[in-house]
């Protein structure tokens, strides 16, 4: 029987869209008060150039290229502080031309038995049509993306696979993707006005403050589904 | 528990990108950047970046060229280049936060010891309640946001660190949120604005 | 405590039914012949229910058909928690709120604030919502105006007598021209500026919109007195309204004391010269913060009359917690913690009007209602 509460977890903003990395340094979220002074001096600093920036703090990690933003965090109790701060990163950014979000869930749960651990994958894909095909056939990964239920463009993904942390764990992830605008043809070409960027950064922020209870809410009960299989 | 970390492999869906990279937003498949063959990495403590934030400032949406960030003038301290495709951007750690009670909480009145809040439960739906809280029980930085109305979490629940060990915890955290934008406020004029031509006929 | 029937009232029979936990307060007025109006809204924390359309059901009335005004004194919190859903569900009924509303101001501040689920300002989100609905309807019913706006001396409801159903009369007798102005100054006091740190907005002085209501069914007045508190301005607060020529000058023998009985909104000339002797009083308690009506406050009450009521103690509510882990954490953290609400209390006032008037009014208490004066 699968442990309902996952051993590790995490929660990630991921953004795509035009941004410059050598901005977001912790002590530039300190001095726009985004991050506790404290937390920004003690942030430990990988690399910070004007293609690409990440740190992590205690509960934090940013990472940032010139076309993606990614906020994580492994604490439960951080995740709305994590929504909290690219909010508010990108309401000060707010000429950013943002074109889609990812909502990010993923989880480790320990299956409790190998007989678990194999049930789920023969349910899914079942091996023994791989027989004969292939020798000793085990799936890797299983991704099964629907259709959103809600008012915005994109995707709802859930990724299963078998996890490389817990010995016989499953790995669940959910993407809950939003698409608000369509990005240059190019990588580096620029947006076609200042007013569209505008009205894209806006639609993430609207998206993020208004559809996140309904997405964890969501991945929460997706998550229990594909344990109750 | 015992966290085992799997060798990675060149067949590990985990760290393999699948979905396209023009629109994936998993976080996973956003490791696989492509970095750029960079002549030095800029590694720029905390402290010593304020001008660099200055220069960069208001160039948001434009790709700039190392020669053109202007960081020539700013102290660094140059690392080896990093690989061309890293690894997974997250190292698991054994860190969790166990969640047994969440609530939102509005500063209702600070006292010279204590402030009282307002509490909504974030989860259970139980009914709204008033508490006293320490103000000792801060950090400075929270210290500086406390006055009323501030709206902060508060958390209880088990720790877990890094090495797996196990403490109770209560954690209270000021919300950080946006600034009022002048763009909100222009939408705020339109809606009151339309609010006023249709709920204004008698 | 007796239960109360859960019947409809007869066609000639008044019904004043408040309904108040402790923080929050919902009125329902029968005005014969099962025409119903209500003042304010409050939401049952504990089972996230509207007492007043729960009762509703509960006595065999359709709140969709039955209820002809709804009226919100104020945009505070605390009594317009649950005003959209009312909105939404009484579909037959005009809604009607202060004047000082109608203004640029506040709409502003409702536009701004009001939408922003983040920052818990529950009053001006429940706004945004009743804005919002009221505008659905409007665009849907152009010749019907969506709102009345409620200010002195203003008639908001008349209905002729006839038959059984007696006349009925429903005025406004607030907010002053002045209470106007310094509400429109309070407002823009609230409006966050920009560029300022974004946090939750509370309303602080005087309510200087609030709209005390007159409601006339044959020969009864009802005297609702919102939170309408007296103030040192001048044509403003309960002073100007006592002295107005142009109210209706007639005697309440029911009165729902004002801001929670606190002695800011006391004013004595209203018991002795809109109130008849020994009226009967109501009132919701306040258990937030400063808690009202206090000791005092009650013996002034009852010094005014022997018949007072109140939905429910303001004695703090013990700290309903178990031997949880999570409880064991909160009391190691905290100083003190408790519920603010509790169960939603209910006091019922009935009386027949023509021939069967008895002389006097049925009171009938659910718990936690209490009688003020012997508690």
């Amino acid at each position: 029987m699968a442990e309902q509460t996952p051993l590790v977890a995490g929660t990630a903003i991921v953004l795509r869209g035009a941004f410059n990395p050598a901005i977001f340094q912790p002590a530039w979220f300190a001095v726009e008060k985004l991050l506790p002074g404290e937390e920004a001096e003690s942030a430990k600093v990988e690399i910070v150039t004007s293609q690409i920036t990440s740190f992590t703090t205690a509960w934090l990690t940013i990472q940032v290229t010139n076309d993606r933003f990614m906020a994580h965090t492994q604490l439960a109790n951080m995740e709305l502080p994590l929504r909290d701060l690219v909010l508010a990163t990108f309401r000060l950014l707010r000429h950013t031309p943002i074109s889609v979000m990812g909502l990010n869930r993923d989880a480790h749960y320990e299956m409790g038995s190998a007989e678990a651990w194999h049930r789920i994958g023969n349910l899914l894909a079942p091996k023994e049509r791989w027989e004969g095909l292939l020798n000793q056939p085990g799936t890797r990964s299983l991704t099964i993306e629907g259709t959103r239920p809600d008012k915005y463009e994109g995707y709802i993904r859930v990724k299963l696979e078998p996890s490389n942390v817990i010995p016989l764990g499953l790995f669940i992830e959910i993407n809950d993707h939003f698409q608000f605008a369509t990005p240059p043809s190019s990588p580096g070409d620029p947006w076609k006005s200042d007013t569209e960027s505008l009205i894209s950064s806006a639609n993430m922020l609207a998206a993020l403050e208004g559809a996140w209870d309904e997405s964890f809410k969501r991945a929460r009960s997706l998550m229990e589904g594909v344990l109750k299989f | 528990m015992r966290i085992q970390r799997t060798p990675a492999r060149t067949s590990d869906t985990q760290q393999q990108n699948l979905a396209s990279p023009v629109e994936a937003t998993s976080w996973r498949e956003f490791a696989e950047f492509r970095q750029p063959d960079l002549a030095h990495s800029l590694v720029i403590g905390p402290k010593g970046s304020q001008a660099l934030i200055e220069r960069h400032q208001g160039s948001v949406g434009r790709q700039q060229s190392p020669a053109e960030n202007g960081t020539e003038t700013v102290e660094f301290q140059e690392k080896p280049s990093l690989p061309a495709t890293p690894g997974p951007p997250v190292e698991y750690t054994r860190a969790r936060f166990l969640v047994l009670g969440s609530w939102e909480g509005v500063v209702l009145e600070v006292t010279n010891e204590t402030f009282i809040a307002r509490l909504t439960d974030i989860h259970s739906g139980r009914p709204d309640e008033i508490a006293e809280f320490h103000k000792s029980d801060l950090s400075g930085s929270d210290l500086e946001l406390l006055e009323p109305e501030a709206i902060f979490y508060w958390f209880v629940g088990y720790n877990d660190n890094r090495s797996g060990q196990r403490a109770r915890s209560s954690i209270l955290r000021f919300r950080r949120l946006p600034a009022w934008t002048p763009e909100e406020d222009e939408q705020a004029r339109a809606w009151a604005h339309e609010a006023a031509q249709i709920l204004w006929r008698k | 405590m007796a239960k109360i029937a859960y019947s409809p009232p007869e066609p000639n029979q008044i019904e004043l039914s408040l309904f108040g936990p402790g923080y929050g307060e919902c009125i329902l007025v029968h005005l014969g012949c099962q025409e119903w109006l209500i003042v304010d809204s409050c939401v049952d924390q504990r089972s996230k229910q509207q007492p007043v359309l729960r009762y509703l059901k509960a006595i065999d009335v359709d709140p969709l058909s039955a209820v002809k005004l709804i009226l919100a004194t104020h945009w505070h919190d605390d009594h317009v928690r649950g005003m959209s859903q009312l909105v939404a569900e009484c579909v037959s009924a005009e809604f009607s709120c202060s004047l000082a509303l109608q203004r640029e101001e506040f709409l502003r501040l409702v536009g701004k604030v009001g939408r922003q689920e983040a920052i818990r300002t529950r009053g001006l989100a429940e706004f945004y919502m009743v804005v919002e609905r009221l505008k659905v309807r409007a665009l849907g019913k152009p010749e019907v105006p969506p709102i009345k706006w409620s200010d002195a001396n203003k008639r908001l409801l008349y209905r002729p007598g006839s038959g059984e159903c007696p006349e009925v009369v429903v005025t406004s007798l607030s907010p002053s021209d002045s209470s106007i102005s310094l509400a429109l100054q309070q407002f823009r006091d609230l409006l966050p500026k920009n560029y300022e740190r974004r946090k939750s907005v509370v309303a602080c002085g005087p309510n200087h919109s609030a709209v005390v209501l007159l409601v006339q069914v044959a020969d009864h007045a009802i005297l609702l007195g919102a939170d309408l508190e007296e103030t040192e301005h001048p044509g403003t607060g309960w002073t100007v309204i006592v002295d107005s020529p142009e109210r209706p000058q007639v005697l309440s023998s029911v009165f729902k004391v004002p801001h929670h009985g606190s002695v800011n909104a006391d004013q004595p000339r209203v018991w002795s010269d809109m109130l008849v002797e020994n009226p009967v009083a109501v009132l919701t308690p306040f258990r937030r913060g400063t808690k009202l009506p206090s000791e005092e406050d009650k013996a002034r009450i009852c010094g005014h009359t022997r018949e007072a009521y109140s939905t429910a103690s303001t004695k703090p509510l013990k700290q309903a917690r178990g031997d949880r882990v999570a409880d064991k954490i909160i009391k190691d953290t905290v100083k003190s913690i408790r519920e603010i609400e509790g169960q939603v209390g209910h006091i019922r006032l009935r009386r027949f009007v023509g021939e069967k008037d008895s002389g006097k009014w049925d009171v009938e208490l659910v718990e936690p209602a209490q009688d003020l004066c012997r508690s």
